[in-house]
């Protein structure tokens, strides 16, 4: 049973710092993979290879410039990459990211969809639900496991209660938890090869608003206070476990 | 999310003490961060400041120090603890002092001189006459000391008075004068070397009379608008010398002289030089009893001193009211940026000092010009300053093979010249044999060589790549158009040896051309035989005594030895020469030796290793000849490292046969095994002309 797995990456700048100008995340410098979807595209790769067969391709919303940041993926094995790219999708945020994508993935045509849960720029969670709603599929988050058996996928979520399994049909869209694997390290020879890979880039974007939220104002987080501080004379244990106690700690 | 990324995303904490502005005798130092005084050894031997003295000032005031002190500068010549040190009585000083003040205000800093008379310590060999007030040598030296009659009294007056007039002339905003842990000031003041019965000695007042003289012709010798302070010792910490409370009433005595405008702390000697300048062994933050003692006591600034490297330190110190400014030397060598870094929210990427003492202090008490390990800059900033760097005219695909200090390095700063570069290493982590010497006891801080390094080709956005071991073919389909070799080195065990399984034998095309050579040791290749990187990086060796062989002199022999100790081996560690740990720092030495003193480590100097076989060593006296066997159950041999240069050679014979177009170059221990500081030298040389 040969699967073709689209698994969505996102490039995140290295150093996450907020331009006090424009409100948004600074990108002028270096990006790299988003270090949970490492976990989506290792996932995909095995999934690929218990399914003994099929195709896993790459797909990304970004500016043309980092399409290099996707040759890691390519490098541990994903066959190719599909990059969306246009100026209109500048300033995009859950709303366009999650229309160019769809569009992306129907051209595709994938029986799985993958995602890291999280992106760790801007600590959005939430991509994978909007396409698997724009594509009218089901979605299970927070996957720590899962179990592929003919076309069905039984998955172990993370709940705050502990943990649920729920199953799906494919095609479906997962969004994996760091946990559920270990990132393979490409070899030499693939990343030599990684380079050879086609990553095609698409300038095509969404019909409709790129943009539902507008940055009113930024505010830097507050800078922590001294708070209190405890010298050890041979009693500070004694004040640590008053000042616990006074509070209801303990 | 790591704990990187959290990071990232939490922001930057600010730093509103350690950034705020101080005034000190109405002088406006913009932030409370301070260059402390030291020698650099960057005057000339005529004790002349020279162009790479201005430059290496110069860097730290444009790189944001709110405040810089010069020096030490000689008061006199018989107090000139080097001839380097800046001949600040000599008046042809003045002009070529005043560039390095123009320099310093060009950058909006401040800047003092500190003057010192050299008194019962030099570093010259053998040295000048020595001053002092009781004839005795100080205990850390042979040479005795001439005892100070009436002429000499007046004639050190007249030197700080003479050299303070010049230093107003240069352009400082101020002077301090050194009574601290060298010179002639503290001696004069110190009960144990000074046994004088005439008005300098036999009371408190009487031996601080003479230090007053000297800040009161200072004092008066200089403008009204410049500060004075005092950099004093305020604990020698030797079993003869004073201790904090003594150190305090000096402090209280001199404030009430009324001729002082602020205190700059210090601590030892030369009896106990590591508490001077206090290597890693020595906990950060160690000396702030001292400052807060002393804060507390007075009402004028205090700087506090003592292995202070760390903003988030640093700003608790001047919350919390330990001290009003904070003083780094090394950490300020090591990133000369880190004030403007702070200033810009750029914390995360400050380079840290890792006390290792080798670049620093090492060179400085040869009287050899100032060096970093981690900034190949320090000292030399008119050929190395990264703000030198020009980006690349043509961008070049520059392939690095391996991710130790050279590799990282070389990959750093050709990134930062605009070239697209890619890093390949084998082990799964970065970082070569600075992460298995981090692994030694007291260590730890070494690992920030690799800490900065690889946080900054990430973010200069180098491709890098873990966990891939290159074949030299491959690497041309890359199309690069320089590859660089930085493979590192290998144990010199002979290659039948068990560590060729886990980590394949280097260097052998070396060998089959006769372009290195092998071990002589007859039973290197058994295996009770273990490499240091074995044993580093987590070997179980067999039994309980373990024979360790330094040939090195360095940390890779010492530092495995106190590994192997920690580990519970009873240690026995020979050397052909007159001590284990040869070619350590003196701080390092002398802390290595009073661990070695309190652990199960036996130390046989001139004593050398003939031969190895099942459960024995044959060790041999080099001064008699006499050869005896003793029993042991692993032997760790500590030699020279030979390089892992096969890569290169193959790719050199690739590149021939294709006619490709690329250059190959190695760099680091592929090139020859060395101390990381000439590594990492040669590494930024290399990438500035890629």
């Amino acid at each position: 049973m040969a699967l073709t797995i689209a698994v969505c990456v996102k490039p995140v700048p290295v150093v996450t710092r907020l331009d006090p100008g424009t409100g948004r995340l600074d990108r002028s410098g270096a990006h790299r993979m988003n270090s949970v979807d490492e976990h989506a595209v290792e996932a995909a790769l095995a999934l690929r290879e218990s399914a003994l067969g099929g195709e896993v391709v790459v797909v990304s919303v970004a500016p043309g410039e980092l399409a290099d940041t996707l040759r890691p993926a390519l490098a541990m094995g994903a066959d190719r990459a599909v990059l969306v790219s246009s100026p209109q999708l500048e300033g995009a945020d859950l709303l366009g990211t999650s229309a160019a994508l769809a569009a992306a993935l129907s051209g595709i045509g994938p029986d799985l969809v993958v995602f890291g849960s999280w992106s760790g720029d801007g600590n959005g969670a939430m991509l994978w639900a909007a396409v698997g709603e724009r594509l009218g599929l089901p979605v299970a988050s927070r996957v720590v496991d899962y179990v592929l058996r003919d076309r069905r996928l039984t998955v172990t979520r993370q709940i705050e209660q502990g943990s649920e399994v729920v199953e799906v049909e494919l095609p479906a869209v997962v969004a994996l938890s760091g946990e559920v694997n270990v990132p393979r390290y490409p070899s030499f020879k693939d990343v030599v090869a990684a380079k050879k890979k086609p990553i095609d880039v698409v300038e095509t974007a969404p019909d409709g608003p790129v943009a539902g939220t507008t940055v009113l104002s930024l505010e830097p987080a507050p800078v922590r206070t001294g708070g209190i501080v405890v010298e050890d004379d041979g009693h500070a244990h004694e004040r640590l476990l008053e000042f616990l106690i006074e509070r209801g700690v303990l | 999310m790591t704990v990187d990324e959290a990071a990232d995303v939490a922001g930057q904490p600010g730093f509103p003490h350690l950034l705020s502005p101080l005034g000190v005798r109405g002088i406006g130092i913009r932030n409370r961060i301070v260059f402390q005084p030291h020698f650099n050894c960057l005057a000339d031997v005529h004790g002349m400041p020279t162009p790479d003295l201005t430059a290496y000032l110069e860097e730290r005031a444009w790189g944001g120090v709110g405040l810089i002190v010069d020096g030490s500068m000689a008061t006199m010549y018989e107090g000139q603890m080097s001839r380097k040190y800046v001949a600040a009585w000599d008046e042809r000083s003045v002009e070529l002092n005043r560039r390095t003040t123009d320099a310093v205000h060009g950058h909006g800093a401040k800047v003092f001189a500190q003057l010192n008379h050299g008194g019962h310590t030099s570093l010259e060999h053998p040295p000048p006459i020595l001053w002092a007030p009781t004839q005795m040598p100080e205990p850390s030296s042979t040479h005795t000391t001439k005892a100070m009659d009436a002429t000499d009294l007046r004639r050190a007056v007249e030197g700080f008075a003479i050299s303070a007039r010049n230093l107003a002339d240069a352009g400082y905003d101020g002077v301090e004068l050194k009574i601290a842990h060298d010179g002639l000031l503290r001696s004069f003041a110190s009960p144990f070397f000074n046994r004088r019965q005439d008005e300098y000695g036999g009371s408190f007042e009487n031996r601080m009379r003479f230090p007053l003289e000297c800040v009161a012709a200072v004092r008066e010798s200089m403008r009204d608008d410049m500060a004075l302070g005092i950099r004093l010792c305020l604990h020698e910490y030797t079993p003869f010398g004073y201790e904090l409370d003594y150190g305090l009433r000096m402090a209280e005595h001199l404030e009430s002289s009324g001729l002082v405008d602020y205190f700059n702390c210090d601590a030892g000697s030369f009896s106990s030089f590591w508490m001077e300048i206090p290597p890693a062994a020595v906990a950060q933050g160690f000396f702030r009893p001292l400052n807060q003692a002393l804060k507390a006591q007075s009402d004028l600034p205090v700087i506090a001193f003592g292995r202070i490297k760390d903003a988030d330190l640093a700003e608790h110190m001047l919350a919390t009211g330990e001290a009003d400014l904070i003083g780094m030397a090394r950490q300020l060598i090591a990133d000369p940026e880190t004030p403007r870094k702070l200033l810009e929210g750029r914390a995360n990427e400050v380079r840290a000092c890792i006390a290792c003492n080798d670049g620093c202090l090492h060179a400085v008490a040869q009287e050899k010009p100032i060096r970093c390990v981690q900034n190949p800059a320090a000292g030399q900033e008119l050929l190395y300053s990264e703000r030198l760097l020009v980006r690349a005219a043509q961008p070049r695909s520059v392939v690095v093979v391996g991710g130790g200090p050279a590799g990282l390095k070389v990959a750093e700063i050709a990134a930062r010249r605009g070239h697209r570069v890619s890093l390949f290493e084998r082990e799964n982590h970065l970082g070569g044999q600075v992460r298995l010497g981090a692994r030694q006891p007291h260590h730890e801080e070494f690992a920030e060589v690799v800490h900065y390094l690889e946080a900054a080709v990430r973010r200069l956005g180098v491709e890098v790549w873990t966990g891939s071991d290159v074949e030299a073919d491959g690497l041309l389909e890359l199309e690069p158009g320089v590859v660089v070799v930085a493979t590192g080195s290998q144990p010199n065990l002979p290659p039948t040896h068990r560590q060729s399984a886990s980590d394949p034998d280097a260097g052998a095309l070396a060998r089959e051309r006769g372009l290195t050579a092998g071990p002589e040791t007859p039973g290197l290749d058994l295996a009770l035989v273990y490499s240091t990187d074995e044993v580093l990086t987590g070997a179980t060796l067999p039994g309980e005594h373990v024979l360790v062989v330094d040939d090195q002199g360095h940390w890779e022999a010492a530092g495995t030895v106190e590994f192997l100790a920690a580990a519970g081996h009873r240690v026995t560690v020979i050397t052909s020469r007159a001590t284990v740990g040869s070619e350590l720092e003196g701080t390092n030495h002398a802390m290595f030796l009073q661990r070695v003193g309190q652990s199960d480590i036996t130390v046989r100097p001139l004593t050398g290793l003939r031969a190895v076989e099942e459960g024995r060593a044959l060790l041999v006296d080099v001064v008699s000849g006499e050869e005896t066997w003793v029993s042991v159950d692993a032997v760790v041999p500590v030699s020279w490292r030979r390089s892992r240069d096969d890569l290169y050679y193959r790719l050199h014979e690739l590149v021939a046969e294709s006619g490709a177009t690329v250059q190959v170059e190695r760099v680091g221990d592929a090139a020859a095994a060395r101390m990381v500081q000439t590594v990492l030298l040669e590494a930024h040389q290399m990438a500035t002309v890629l």
